[in-house]
């Protein structure tokens, strides 16, 4: 059984002022109140519209990238001796009732992450953009250990032995094949959950795009040459 | 023998010495370490040779290198000497962005505990 009031969770946010609020409330609705901002160095005021709703804001005193913002939740989780640590977008594409269904996956198959599957839903509308952005970093992932299914998915939760195990690096958006390479190295359980995400023009603005994709598969060739 | 200087020999030399001096000015009033300018101070005398002897610096580069050519064996060496430069510099960028994000995660885990410890208070 896991217990609401042990799980996180975590919102790696950079310039999210005008939805953030409202990401916050959906997950309150859904009965958690656990919530972490990570703010991003943000130039707006993402950490000052948090805090009004009384949670835990974190901000990095320099914009260094959604990595380097999960590798301080991480961090943090770790310090804390948090449980269980959900990371999840703060655009608003993630729909707050998947936290259930990802917590319920965690417990049924004993996972020690799952991560939010976004194909599996075929009510999902995925932009074609995104699906080949998707399809091009499931090669790079491949390209180390074997997982076929939704390796850009922000939407994630770790139990404590993930957060205690896993030391992630990179700063832009490889951090989410980097956390699979090694959590498949540590030999963690991983598993998917179908999960509900709502694309608008909003969060379409603040995904990969072709720039950010070259930076991510070249820092995850980088790292695969370290690892 | 009388020796004819073209502008360019003048131009690169002069600004080839104007760097080595400045450079050498930074190393002494301690703004530069040699182990940072070593690289610059190399590039720059190897300009001034080749500048004021063209043709004796080439053709002893293009021997070493074994080129038929010597252009060919000064472009070689140059494309070698900033590829080097090149990646050297690439592993720093890399090493210091690292040691950013370092930072700025112990700052916001810091700034995080002060906020807390005032709550308490």
């Amino acid at each position: 059984m896991i217990d609401k009031s042990d799980i996180y969770i975590c919102l790696p946010a950079y310039n999210e002022a005008s939805v953030i609020g409202s990401v916050i409330k959906s997950i309150h609705e859904n009965g958690f109140e656990n919530i972490i901002v990570i703010d991003d160095g943000s130039d707006d005021n993402t950490t000052d519209i948090a805090s009004t709703f009384g949670i835990r804001t974190l901000k990095l005193p320099i914009n260094r990238g959604v990595g380097a913002a999960t590798q301080l939740a991480i961090e943090y989780a770790r310090n804390k001796k948090i449980q269980y640590l959900m990371l999840m977008d703060a655009d608003g594409q993630h729909s707050a009732e998947c936290l259930h269904t990802m917590i319920e996956t965690m417990r049924r198959h004993q996972a020690d992450i799952v991560i939010g599957n976004r194909f599996v839903n075929e009510e999902n509308i995925i932009p074609t953009k995104r699906r080949l952005y998707n399809f091009l970093a499931n090669i790079f992932t491949n390209m180390l250990v074997d997982h076929e299914h939704d390796s850009q998915s922000g939407f994630r939760l770790l139990n404590r032995k993930a957060i205690d195990a896993l030391n992630l690096e990179i700063d832009g958006y490889g951090v989410c094949s980097e956390m699979i390479w090694k959590a498949k190295k540590l030999e963690l359980n991983i598993m998917d959950a179908p999960i509900k995400v709502s694309y608008t023009d909003y969060s379409l603005s603040k995904g990969q795009n072709f720039g950010k994709g070259v930076k991510t598969a070249l820092s995850l060739i980088n790292k695969k040459l370290k690892l | 023998m009388i020796m004819d200087i073209r502008i360019f020999q003048i131009l690169v030399s002069f600004i080839g010495i104007a760097f080595v001096i400045w450079t050498l000015k930074n190393i002494i009033t301690q703004k530069s370490s040699l182990k940072d300018s070593w690289f610059g101070l190399i590039l720059s005398l190897l300009f001034i040779m080749l500048a004021l002897f063209p043709d004796a610096v080439s053709h002893h580069i293009a021997n070493i290198l074994d080129f038929k050519s010597n252009v060919n064996a000064i472009l070689f060496l140059l494309v070698g000497l900033l590829s080097a430069a090149f990646v050297s510099t690439n592993i720093r960028v890399n090493q210091q962005n690292r040691h950013i994000t370092k930072l700025s995660k112990e700052i916001a885990l810091l700034a995080e505990e002060i906020k807390q410890n005032k709550t308490k208070v």
